[in-house]
């Protein structure tokens, strides 16, 4: 992530810099309870496109045309929770509104498939949150929009008391002002960064949790 | 015949201008969005076709690479803004101009082939890296490019103003020859010159495009070095089909303008709008350079 975080700002901090996504990433989200139903972590899935995954691969050395083996499937997880200062992880968690800090990477996982890199890690509730109690909603998204995520991968709740809960995945509803940014956005190649530093959370795919 | 033709050009480059402020291509955001993914998925697909051995891999590399590149220009951009700005502060013919926007493009491409293959190769450093330099060190020359292109646009503009204004004062001068409007024309810039031409090819070619060094790097990591090449090549001439364009409706917005002035005031409207344009440049160039160094 480290590597891939540097491009980035080495890129959008350059004056030409890149506004729109060149980064794709299929994301999933999972809640995982604790023995009293809270939620005590999430589950992060990334899952990168494969032009970038060739890039990226190439950048760490990898024969992405090989299968992964076990020193690939760690340099890759490695990588991937090797976070600078500042950077937030890309997910995001709301309770009733309110954003919730969470922890650094945990349980990191690394791997190729289908030429794609894969990744996952969870990150920790600093207090458990009672789902029945909080309404519990995840943003993923790359505040500076050069990493698009699209919420994809099947939204699982994991513990005792999962049968009662559901995560479902509020896809982005664009508006005709929200498009039209995001076709400007688009356009602008090389001119500028977007003024709104937080940009890439208007395009955000939101997983809901609700249970009981 | 041609003044029609040169108004319709000049009034659908306002609808899109318009149309572009207005926000009503709003509705081609996430298709945007999803064509950006696409490209860049057919440009991975043809990369693992080549390092498969299958036929046809290399033209179908080309051809998403040429996709990309349209894809890529369509929208505003600092190579587009300049040719369209030269193109309207000069006299320089719709193909000449159409031109330079091929040549630029192709020179942009070698830029980023320079670039990253330099950096891998001579350097060893990683691409990310040689990216960044590359967009460092490029940048400014650039803008300054670009800026010097704009200050002698300008003052062949004001020195075309002052001579009109000196006419309209003493209508019956005395001067042997070339006192008309031809006169004033004749010092408008049109682009034959290579030292003005270099300068504005190197204004849009020192900054390269990211997704060419992306597709370099890739193709560098694959080593397919060769297709990465022609993948940029191929990308280039589907840059230069949008900016050439871009060039074109300026010179046809240019001549709308002069043959709407009429003929008595062609020299001065187009020495005003030489100044204007050139002062343009002149402003993005500098503001461009500050922000880059």
């Amino acid at each position: 992530m480290r590597r891939l975080l540097l491009t980035a700002a080495l890129l959008v901090a350059a004056p030409p810099a890149l506004a729109h996504p060149h980064v794709f990433v299929d994301a999933s989200v999972d809640f995982v309870l604790d023995a009293e139903g809270r939620v005590e972590r999430l589950r992060i899935g990334w899952f990168y496109d494969p032009l970038f995954s060739l890039y990226l691969l190439g950048e760490m050395g990898i024969d992405a045309f090989a299968p992964a083996d076990e020193a690939t499937r760690a340099a890759i997880a490695e990588d991937q929770t090797n976070w600078i200062e500042g950077f937030e992880g890309n997910s995001f968690l709301l309770a009733d509104g309110e954003p919730i800090r969470l922890s650094g990477p945990l349980n990191p996982t690394g791997d190729i498939v289908n030429g794609r890199v894969a990744a996952s890690h969870e990150r920790r509730l600093e207090t458990p949150l009672d789902p029945r109690e909080t309404e519990i909603v995840v943003e993923v998204y790359d505040p500076v929009y050069f990493i698009a995520y699209t919420v994809s991968g099947p939204t699982r709740v994991e513990g005792p008391g999962a049968e009662a809960c559901r995560a479902a995945v509020d896809e982005f509803k664009p508006t005709d002002g929200l498009l039209a940014l995001q076709g400007l956005l688009l356009s602008l190649a090389m001119e500028d960064i977007p003024e709104d530093p937080t940009v890439g959370r208007l395009f955000t795919d939101r997983v809901r949790l609700t249970c009981g | 015949m041609r003044l029609t033709a040169i108004v319709a050009v000049a009034l659908a480059a306002a609808l899109v201008w318009v149309g572009w402020a207005q926000g009503w291509f709003g509705a081609l955001g996430v298709e945007a969005v999803a064509l950006q993914r696409a490209m860049q998925d057919r440009l991975a697909a043809a990369v693992f076709a080549i390092r498969a051995g299958e036929p046809w891999a290399l033209a179908s590399l080309m051809g998403a690479a040429w996709l990309y590149g349209v894809g890529h220009a369509a929208g505003p951009g600092h190579g587009k803004a300049l040719l369209a700005a030269a193109a309207v502060g000069s006299r320089a013919s719709a193909g000449r101009m159409a031109g330079v926007a091929l040549l630029a493009a192709l020179a942009q491409g070698a830029v980023a082939v320079a670039v990253i293959y330099g950096a891998l190769a001579a350097l060893s450093v990683s691409a990310g890296a040689a990216m960044a330099a590359g967009e460092r060190a490029a940048a400014p020359l650039g803008f300054a490019a670009a800026g010097g292109v704009g200050v002698w646009l300008s003052v062949r503009g004001v020195r075309g103003l002052r001579r009109g204004a000196a006419l309209a004062h003493a209508p019956t001068c005395g001067c042997a020859h070339g006192c008309g409007p031809e006169a004033a024309v004749a010092a408008a810039a049109d682009f034959r010159g290579w030292r003005e031409t270099l300068a504005l090819i190197a204004g849009v070619a020192a900054r390269p495009c990211a997704g060419a060094m992306l597709v370099l790097a890739v193709a560098w990591g694959a080593r397919i070095p060769v297709a990465g090449v022609l993948a940029v090549a191929a990308m280039a001439l589907g840059v230069a089909a949008v900016t050439a364009a871009a060039a074109v409706i300026g010179v046809g917005a240019r001549e709308t303008a002069l043959t709407a002035v009429g003929d008595r005031r062609v020299a001065l409207a187009a020495s005003g709008l030489q100044a204007g344009a050139g002062a343009l440049l002149a402003a993005v160039g500098a503001a461009g350079l500050a922000a880059s160094i």
